[in-house]
């Protein structure tokens, strides 16, 4: 079970992410001002970006923790269900980044949706992971499942890099980076820059509480996989004597699943 | 060991491997099901990369380009981008008339759609339609914004050329 | 301000929001169906455990 500093970082996390958050929201809404061309629909660059880096971070992590469950040196169950948390994660933040670069893309370009290689790879990589999670849901073995998984994670990941150089590599509606641009200058500046800054701290922190307590579910329910597992096993082995203890010891098998009674 | 089961102890346990099969299997409908859920998901990255192959390679053609092909491009429907030559729009009673300009090459667009709130002169735009002659006929406009944010209030921001806030 | 804006912003918190209410209903229920295993561990193994 996760240590008492475990959840302490966790709540110290969390309390962070909610201020953060706050503060860019009244940065982002209220401070800054309005773009010479884009007007107020310039306040959407401090949450469509960050939600979409947080993605690619959350993918990140969940490529870095396969690699250490295929590695048989590093192996442990525990880097599964991280890179499943994470995976998680990040499906619901790249579900956030094309529900806000559609609802930008509306007033700003004129369509809701258009199909030039950001959308569709940032589309693509959605269902790249969703269907990674599909997969984990197939009934299998811990370790088959951790194995199949990081395999599909690792392929899933190869979209992640081609999203972010869709802009530069083909023609697109989408604009190119305002900060991580082939020539690595930011074109924005000022205060805008600032809360463009904050944002991507702000909802980084938010995927650290979110995978912190995602990884901490799934621990817990390993836990409970495990023991079920090692009760039936026990069960199993004394399958012969299992009919002549009954008659000795009453439902002592409820007793295990019912704490109260004991 | 099991204290519920006060009789047996380790000695109870029979010898040789560990049984490990569980012994309530998941339903064969969960699996199915679970597998269903991954075919539909397949499904869905084949349309996306058919979408993508089909419209996402070659997006639009320039102003230029497509000038030059033309002949080629026929009445067929692609997507033309160019910059919105300043002075050359004119507000018709179903849309707007102007030109599109790149690398030097100017193709006169008449347009039959509400043109987005961002349309103005000098910015970049993408159309769909078709040429008619040397008129590009488009049915949709969508605005090609920069990746630039200037703020509209430059006095607001204490100093000049954006250096610190 | 511009409909699509706060549009944007109530989104992101929204399902921010929502979700990490779904990790806490999550936790609490996982939680939960740790206890009998808890209280087996500690009747079937006297020394501390982790």
């Amino acid at each position: 079970m996760e240590s008492n500093g475990y959840r302490w970082t966790r709540k110290l996390v969390g309390s962070l992410s909610l201020i953060l958050v706050a503060a860019t929201v009244v940065l982002g809404l209220w401070i800054t001002p309005p773009d010479v061309v884009q007007g107020q629909l310039v306040r959407l660059i401090y949450v469509h970006p960050p939600v979409a880096w947080v993605a690619y971070l959350a993918y990140g992590v969940t490529s870095i923790a396969s690699v250490l469950y295929l590695w048989k040196r590093t192996r442990n169950i525990k880097w599964d269900l991280l890179a499943a948390s994470s995976a998680e994660v990040g499906v619901v933040f790249t579900g956030l980044t094309l529900v806000t670069g559609s609802i930008w893309g509306k007033p700003a370009w004129g369509v809701w949706w258009t199909w030039d290689a950001r959308l569709t790879t940032t589309a693509l990589l959605f269902v790249l992971y969703l269907g990674y999670l599909a997969l984990r849901s197939v009934p299998a073995d811990s370790h088959q499942r951790a194995v199949r998984s990081a395999i599909a994670g690792l392929i899933a990941f190869i979209d992640v890099p081609i999203v972010h150089q869709s802009v530069v590599w083909w023609r697109t509606l989408h604009q190119s980076a305002t900060v991580l641009n082939p020539s690595l200058s930011p074109k924005i500046h000022g205060e805008m820059a600032m809360t463009l800054l904050l944002g991507f701290i702000s909802f980084t922190f938010v995927y650290a509480w979110m995978l912190m307590h995602r990884y901490e579910i799934a621990s817990m329910q390993q836990q409970v996989l495990d023991a079920e597992l090692e009760q039936m096993i026990q069960e199993r082995q004394r399958e012969p004597e299992l009919e002549f203890q009954r008659v000795h010891v009453k439902d002592g098998n409820d007793q295990i699943n019912q704490p109260s009674k004991v | 060991m099991e204290e519920p089961f006060s009789v047996s102890n380790d000695s109870s346990v029979p010898a040789g491997p560990r049984n490990l099969k569980p012994r309530t299997l998941p339903s064969k409908r969960k699996v199915r099901r679970a597998w269903a859920a991954v075919a539909v998901v397949l499904v869905a990255i084949g349309f996306l990369l058919y979408k993508g192959l089909g419209n996402s390679l070659v997006y639009f053609r320039t102003a230029a380009g497509a000038w030059k092909d033309r002949a080629q491009l026929g009445t067929s429907t692609f997507r033309l981008e160019g910059v919105v030559v300043p002075g050359s729009i004119h507000t018709t009673s179903k849309g707007v008339d102007f030109s599109v300009e790149s690398k030097n090459v100017s193709v006169q667009v008449h347009d039959t759609a509400n043109p987005p709130q961002l349309f103005q002169p000098n910015i970049p735009v993408v159309l769909v339609g078709h040429f008619a002659g040397s008129i590009f006929m488009s049915t949709q406009i969508m605005v090609k914004h920069s990746s630039s944010y200037i703020a509209a209030h430059p006095n607001r921001v204490a100093t000049v050329n954006g250096k610190k806030l | 301000m511009n409909g699509y804006v706060e549009a944007g912003y109530l989104a992101v918190l929204g399902v921010l929001a929502g979700y990490s209410a779904l990790l806490l209903g999550r936790s609490r229920k996982a939680k939960k169906a740790l206890i009998p295993v808890r209280v087996k561990e500690k009747k079937s193994d006297p020394g501390p455990t982790e």
